[in-house]
């Protein structure tokens, strides 16, 4: 018997549902009781010659056999509902804390290596929690009432099962320490596969142009070889585990019908109780074997169960949700800042920053006011800080000195929409990707794309705005992906809009309409954008130079 | 989808167990010998009861010894069957994965995008679920079958009316591998769907976090994945109930069997019609009863393992899919080598067009001579990218050829070379360009030639990446902590540092600032060698010798003047 405390207390967090289908699995036991009790019966009957005793006890047999589908059928159903709750639970715990600003810096987050914790690592609980625990319960609560039964037939008998019990359930102990080391090694080395397979299949295209298909397939099989050895030393070890089990149950039947001899050579008693004992015998193992078969089911999934504490599965959730704050129903956030949905200045003072572990700060005493009416743009270096700032001005990061106040008050992330350099869509289709932020109109949705110079692309896909968007936006060019981005925070109505390089990937004729776009909107809001596109800077008031965390020059 | 399709399904994954007949043969052997020590220890168990109660014999030493050896064989078998066999299932796992890894880098990039999340959960979630197909089924299913026939003809010998009620009993139970079939499956395909489209929508979340972030959708993201997870629940449920049923069916068969052993046996013996021969003696009674149930539980077990398949279907029709994916090249049948001396690029006629979509190049052509730098221009979406993928041979076009040229004019279709010879000729810097997990140096060198560390560097400090970054530094998944800039820096080194002969690059210098943009033209510009490089930005084109249009008619080519 393996206890996994955490897995123990999620499903304890659902008293009803385990209850359910503890007492469902007791009674479905109990119906494998009375059936033996009617074979013993029949058994006996047939050779004290009794015919009627004979059909009493099949008609017994198959009655039993009839109320234990019905049981089974409802224990089912009561433990894949506690499965699921638990699953979800889980899973809403984890998401809540991985969506969390700290992984935008983390080098050591990997795509892969969460997904497959969030998605299979959290599948893999369900077998510990809908089949394992219910039979666990079932141990505690059917092999004593059957051993007592025993112990009323035969002393022997009933102390020859119950050691047969206790070396089964205990056995096992003595692997556990092994197991949980060989387990964590096996679910580093899946999780790294995992992690692998996807980056590689990610970058396909590059690893083709650069020749190093032969090379990475190596590297991916070093990979999995390790993860199929890994496998079979858990493997190994839980079969162990069966074996024992199965020792003892073997034994313990053997030396409980060895009782039953002894029993019926000695003559005191009918023959029906030497039948009875070698069936109880038998049927005093069954929850052993169901705890023997569940466990096999369910062991590589709790392989998963320490990534999923370190992905914060186990953690009780926060009073609120991340975002909970200004964002009950995310939709109608914009909606309800419309009050605020005008500001006239962002006001950065005195603002530093430093990446934990880094020498030197990426900010050094930065202090800006950008205005509603003009485009502020910021130009700089690769690397001067630019993305830093905004990821500041949004809340991801905390500046450790400085203030950022819009119009007197400390700035809210949801005072600011933001197109990043790289826009990521997400899977859905068009229409999905720019309502995001709340529930627009047609009308505002064909007018934020014009506005952002995409509507006319849109019109030349097959399904116009319920084209599917693949992972990523990749089947949209970066242009199309970037017009994408900008006509989604246009519809945000915020009063603060960032914009990271708009026109990076346009052509010239494309980027003269976007930045034109950007003077317009600037009149309602605070347009913040960074670029070095000269041409992008013809026309605004207000450029900001952004020089090794500092800024250097504000020019006209 | 029908019985035989879903047999075919499992068919095509039956030639990755080709090479583990030994395994196979073996697991057979030892699993056999397992259940058939299990029925053996039962039967003998109740025999030796049936006589006591009877006749009031202790069985023999033989017997003691027996069943005492039976208990040790039945262990050590047990261990050894379940290792044998699932030793045999990674061994075939692992090679599947790796037949998987080859089927995609012969087919991505698609013509289609699809959807990398999905395609890992297909890699990794499929195979690792066909875990049961090859560890539990062909071996196991043959030695249930050994088990049944064993017992069937020993309750045959003992009590023929016994035999036929085993053998309809076991019918019975081998024909409800087939109820309910479809829906199994249909609910396996759903729950597979659910599980994979969850998985998409986990990979966009996170991979889309400042947008996540910025636009609070974190606790819409958190209450849809919950959604998803309830509709999985709801239809795991539903499967696992059509199981429960189907389970429940088969005990009342195994149950029926009892009964009717029971009651065949009373008639033999005379009970149950008075002055009837006595055909059995009772004392056999338990024994036969061990023997009946231990004989319709092997046909249990083998109709279970036929029923656990169903669900299993769709991933095997994935897996089978995923290792048939249509590749997007042809490899040559006699790959040819490529001359020594500089390389020029010849593109004949060529067409080609993306799924389902309008043709984005028709019958294309352009030439550029051996060390020329040639701009390509054109607005969005005209096909620059297209341009540029072809000659990099990600794709082979539908129509027309791509040709590397000798400078006596010797042509070379790049579809008919040696593909190392390929990529170690060009290389290609594109927008999309990927750094992996791992140090700069690692990736500087993939699926390069070694080069010293000091190579290495000298090509760091050509791009100007000096002072931020080392060779030991790591990266993270794609560069997390690098801004445009710095990763186009290293994109372009990685390029250099394999010494290639054309050089081709993919609007890079689009999101840099003028610095970085001055920096990387400066380090194209002295590139020597031929460069084909697709820009919009006149400043970037300004600084080749000659500009291609792609939009004009084939052949007519642009002053950079002009522009």
């Amino acid at each position: 018997m393996m206890v996994v405390r955490e897995l123990w207390r999620e499903a304890a967090r659902f008293p009803a549902a385990l209850a359910l289908s503890t007492a469902l699995l007791v009674l479905v036991f109990f119906t494998h009781l009375a059936q033996a009790v009617a074979i013993a019966w029949a058994m006996s009957a047939v050779l004290g010659g009794h015919p009627h005793d004979v059909f009493a006890a099949l008609a017994l047999i198959a009655g039993t056999a009839l109320a234990r589908t019905l049981l089974s059928l409802a224990q089912t159903s009561a433990a894949t509902g506690l499965g699921g709750r638990v699953r979800q639970a889980l899973r809403r715990r984890a998401m809540a804390a991985a969506l969390v600003p700290e992984r935008l810096h983390d080098p050591a987050a990997r795509a892969g290596a969460m997904r497959a914790g969030l998605g299979d690592g959290v599948d893999g609980t369900d077998a510990y929690v809908s089949k394992y625990i219910p039979a666990v319960a079932q141990v505690f609560l059917a092999c004593p009432a059957v051993v007592a039964a025993l112990l009323l037939l035969s002393p022997a008998a009933g102390l020859c099962a119950a050691a047969g019990i206790v070396l089964a359930l205990l056995g096992p102990m003595a692997w556990k320490r092994m197991m949980a080391r060989r387990g964590l090694d096996h679910w580093d080395s899946y999780e790294a596969l995992s992690a692998d397979l996807l980056e590689n299949l990610r970058g396909m295209a590059t690893l083709r142009a650069l020749g190093d298909v032969p090379g990475t397939r190596h590297r991916l099989d070093t990979r999995s070889e390790a993860l199929r050895r890994a496998t079979e030393r858990v493997m190994r070890v839980s079969l162990a585990e069966t074996a024992v089990i199965d020792l003892a149950v073997q034994g313990g039947i053997v030396a409980a019908a060895a009782a039953a001899l002894g029993h019926a050579l000695t003559g005191q008693a009918p023959s029906v109780e030497t039948y009875l004992i070698l069936l109880l015998a038998s049927e005093a193992f069954r929850p052993i074997r169901d705890l023997s078969r569940h466990w096999h089911a369910g062991f590589l999934g709790l392989t998963a169960v320490p990534g999923l504490a370190q992905l914060g599965a186990f953690t009780p959730e926060r009073a609120t949700a991340p975002d909970e704050p200004a964002a009950a129903p995310a939709g109608a956030a914009p909606r309800g800042a419309a009050p605020s949905g005008r500001a006239e200045a962002l006001r950065v003072s005195e603002l530093s920053f430093r990446y934990p572990g880094a020498p030197d700060d990426v900010l050094r005493g930065l202090s800006l006011t950008a205005r509603r009416g003009s485009l502020t743009a910021i130009v700089g270096e690769s690397g001067a800080g630019k993305s830093t700032l905004f990821d500041l001005l949004l809340g991801f990061l905390t500046p450790s000195a400085g203030r950022i106040m819009l119009d007197g008050r400390p700035v809210r992330a949801d005072d600011i929409a933001v197109v990043s350099q790289r826009p990521v869509l997400f899977a859905g289709t068009i229409r999905d990707n720019l309502t995001l932020a709340g529930a627009p109109t047609e009308a505002e949705i064909t007018a934020a794309c014009r506005a952002a110079g995409i509507l006319d692309d849109i019109h030349s896909l097959p399904r116009r705005f319920d084209t599917e968007v693949a992972e990523a936006g990749t089947n949209l060019s970066g242009g199309q992906r970037q017009r994408l981005a900008l006509a989604r925070a246009l519809l945000a109505h915020r009063p603060v809009l960032l914009v990271d390089e708009p026109t990076s990937a346009l052509d010239a004729a494309r980027a003269a309409e976007v930045v034109t776009t950007l003077h317009r909107v600037a009149r309602d809001r605070i347009v913040i954008m960074i670029t070095h596109r000269p041409e992008t800077l013809a026309g605004v008031a207000h450029v900001l130079r952004l020089d090794a965390g500092q800024l250097q020059r504000s020019a006209p | 989808m029908n019985t035989a399709s879903a047999l075919r399904a499992f068919r095509a994954l039956l030639p990755a167990l080709r090479p583990e007949w030994r395994g196979m043969l073996r697991s057979y052997l030892v699993g056999t010998a397992s259940a058939l020590a299990l029925a053996a220890l039962t039967v003998l168990t109740a025999w030796a009861v049936g006589h006591a109660v009877v006749d009031r014999t202790p069985p023999g030493a033989a017997w003691w010894v027996l069943v005492g050896g039976l208990v040790l064989a039945r262990t050590v078998l047990t261990w050894q069957e379940m290792d044998v066999s699932h030793a045999l299932a990674y061994r075939v796992l692992a090679r599947l994965r790796m037949a998987l890894f080859d089927a995609y880098a012969r087919s991505v990039p698609g013509r289609r995008r699809e959807h990398s999340g999905r395609a890992a959960a297909v890699a990794m979630g499929d195979i690792e679920k066909l875990e049961f197909f090859y560890a539990h089924t062909v071996a196991q299913l043959g030695a249930s079958i050994t088990v049944f026939l064993t017992t069937l003809i020993t309750a045959s010998v003992l009590l023929p009316e016994a035999g036929a009620v085993m053998l309809g009993g076991s019918a019975v139970v081998a024909t409800t591998a087939l109820y309910w079939a479809r829906t199994a499956r249909r609910l396996g395909e759903r729950e597979q769907h659910e599980r994979s489209a969850l998985s998409e929508r986990i990979v966009d979340a996170l991979g889309a976090l400042r947008e996540v972030l910025a636009y609070r959708l974190a606790s819409r993201i958190i209450a849809e994945t919950d959604t998803a997870t309830r509709r999985a629940t709801a239809i795991t449920r539903r499967r696992e109930l059509l199981a429960q049923l189907v389970t429940a069916v088969r005990e009342l068969v195994v149950t029926a069997v009892v009964v009717g052993v029971i009651a065949v046996s009373a008639a033999a013996a005379g009970v149950l019609t008075d002055g009837a021969d006595a055909r059995l003696s009772p004392a056999l009674l338990p024994a036969l009863v061990a023997l009946a149930v231990a004989g319709v539980a092997a046909t249990t077990e083998a109709t279970t393992t036929l029923t656990q398949l169903h669900p299993l279907i769709a991933s095997a029709g994935r897996v089978a899919a995923g290792l048939n994916r249509p590749p997007v090249v042809t490899v040559p049948r006699a790959p040819r080598r490529l001359p020594d001396g500089p390389l020029g690029l010849r593109f004949r006629d060529v067409s080609f067009a993306y799924d389902s979509r309008r043709p984005t190049l028709t019958a294309w052509s352009a030439e550029v001579a051996p060390g020329e730098h040639a701009g390509l221009a054109g607005p969005s979406g005209a096909g620059k990218s297209t341009v540029i993928a072809l000659a990099a041979r990600l794709w082979d076009p539908s129509a027309g050829t791509v040709e590397l040229v000798t400078a006596d004019g010797a042509g070379f279709p790049v579809s008919e070379l040696d593909d190392t010879a390929l990529r170690g000729a060009v290389a290609l810097v594109d927008q999309d360009a990927t750094l992996f997990h791992g140090t700069v140096r690692d990736n500087l060198l993939r699926g390069g030639r070694p080069r010293p560390d000091s190579d290495l560097a000298a090509v760091l400090a050509r791009v100007g990446a000096t002072g931020w970054i080392g060779l030991d530094d790591d990266l993270g998944e794609d560069g997390v902590r690098l801004s445009g800039g710095q990763k186009a820096r290293l994109c372009l080194a990685r390029a250099l540092a394999r010494r290639p002969r054309v050089l081709l690059v993919d609007e890079v210098t689009a999101s840099l600032d003028p610095d970085t943009e001055q920096a990387i033209s400066d380090v194209i510009a002295d590139f020597d060698g031929t460069v084909l490089i697709a820009s919009h930005r006149p400043e970037t084109l300004a600084r080749c010798d000659r500009i291609i249009d792609i939009t004009a008619p084939t052949g007519r080519d642009r002053e950079p003047s002009v522009l």
